[in-house]
């Protein structure tokens, strides 16, 4: 409890965390928030909205958001279709989100994915983000739903530093810096993996197909898409397990 | 485009890809080298996903 609340100052329903800012040109500031209490906005002219979704044509400026559980792992920041007005940091979110952030197509946002303090434990995605920067290493291996950095080309790292959590969709191509080994670990086999034009070697991709089949928890029907990329007959078998069980690999050219 | 492996002459045209079943690539088609493979269970077309209809979709699902 605020101390300014814990001794009748102030009532606790006025009471509300520090904002995050939102910096965005003028048009359409489409972002939402999902699982917050408390909700409140404050847009650049003045006026507010408890919405969750406010779709709200503003003029350039910050939008202020509030709630009192930024530190709650199902809340979802999105972007929507805002897109390329914003053009804030992600700096900007203060390392306070924990839950899922996506971005998608905010092609002006910058900052690095160390901004984000390692704390993300949902989803991340930031298609077409292409000024963000950072390390798979960044993510400090927490996320367990998506990680969606498709035409991030600035990325760097490996597949290693995702700690084998993610179940949902990995989508990392197009990052040419990006190489190593995914491993599994428990549940962490992604549905939907896309690993086109990545960094990743021949033999990366034979111990990542290999990891999968054997993964502890064995997942069925997935897809494993990698353009442009090899690998060896070292995969040979991993390729029919995964197929067996109902995996579409797409792509890949056996050297 | 995708070419199936009963029509394959042994050469591509670039932005081809080889397609086989389960079956075809155990019977021998895993021994292709050289161009790109997709293999499905039962060799038929994957069904091709749009990123953009990808991420929409994530976002979505996030919001439900």
């Amino acid at each position: 409890m605020n101390i300014l609340t814990r001794y009748g100052i102030i009532p606790a329903s006025t009471v509300r965390f520090e904002p995050i800012l939102l910096k965005h040109d003028a048009g359409l500031m489409d972002f939402s928030v999902t699982g917050a209490t408390n909700l409140y906005w404050v847009f650049p002219d003045g006026t507010t909205s408890t919405a969750i979704r406010p779709a709200k044509t503003v003029d350039a400026g910050i939008t202020k958001v509030y709630c009192d559980n930024w530190d709650s792992p199902s809340l979802v920041l999105s972007d929507n279709d805002t897109n390329s007005i914003f053009t804030g940091s992600l700096a900007d979110l203060q390392g306070k989100l924990i839950g899922t952030l996506y971005l998608s197509h905010c092609t002006n946002v910058t900052g690095s994915l160390a901004d984000l303090q390692g704390k993300l434990t949902g989803s991340l995605s930031l298609d077409a983000c292409v000024k963000v920067t950072g390390s798979l290493a960044d993510l400090q291996g927490k996320l367990i739903g998506t990680l969606n950095l498709y035409r991030c080309a600035n990325i760097t790292g490996s597949l290693a530093d995702l700690q084998g959590k993610i179940t949902n969709t990995l989508c990392l191509s197009n990052l040419v810096n990006v190489h190593g080994v995914y491993t599994p670990i428990g549940a962490g086999t992604p549905a939907y993996t896309y690993l086109s034009n990545t960094g990743l070697s021949a033999s990366d991709m034979d111990a990542t197909l290999i990891n999968y089949a054997n993964a502890e928890i064995p997942k069925s029907n997935g897809t494993f898409t990698a353009d442009g990329m090899t690998r060896t007959s070292a995969s040979d078998t991993a390729i029919a397990t995964l197929v067996g069980r109902g995996w579409t690999v797409s792509g890949l050219t056996k050297i | 485009m995708y070419i199936k492996l009963s029509d394959f002459t042994g050469v591509l045209e670039e932005g081809d890809t080889l397609l086989m079943s389960h079956e075809e690539f155990l019977a021998g088609g895993k021994s292709i080298t050289g161009v790109p493979v997709t293999i499905t269970p039962d060799g038929s077309e994957p069904v091709e996903i749009d990123m953009n209809d990808e991420i929409n979709r994530l976002e979505v699902e996030a919001q439900t």
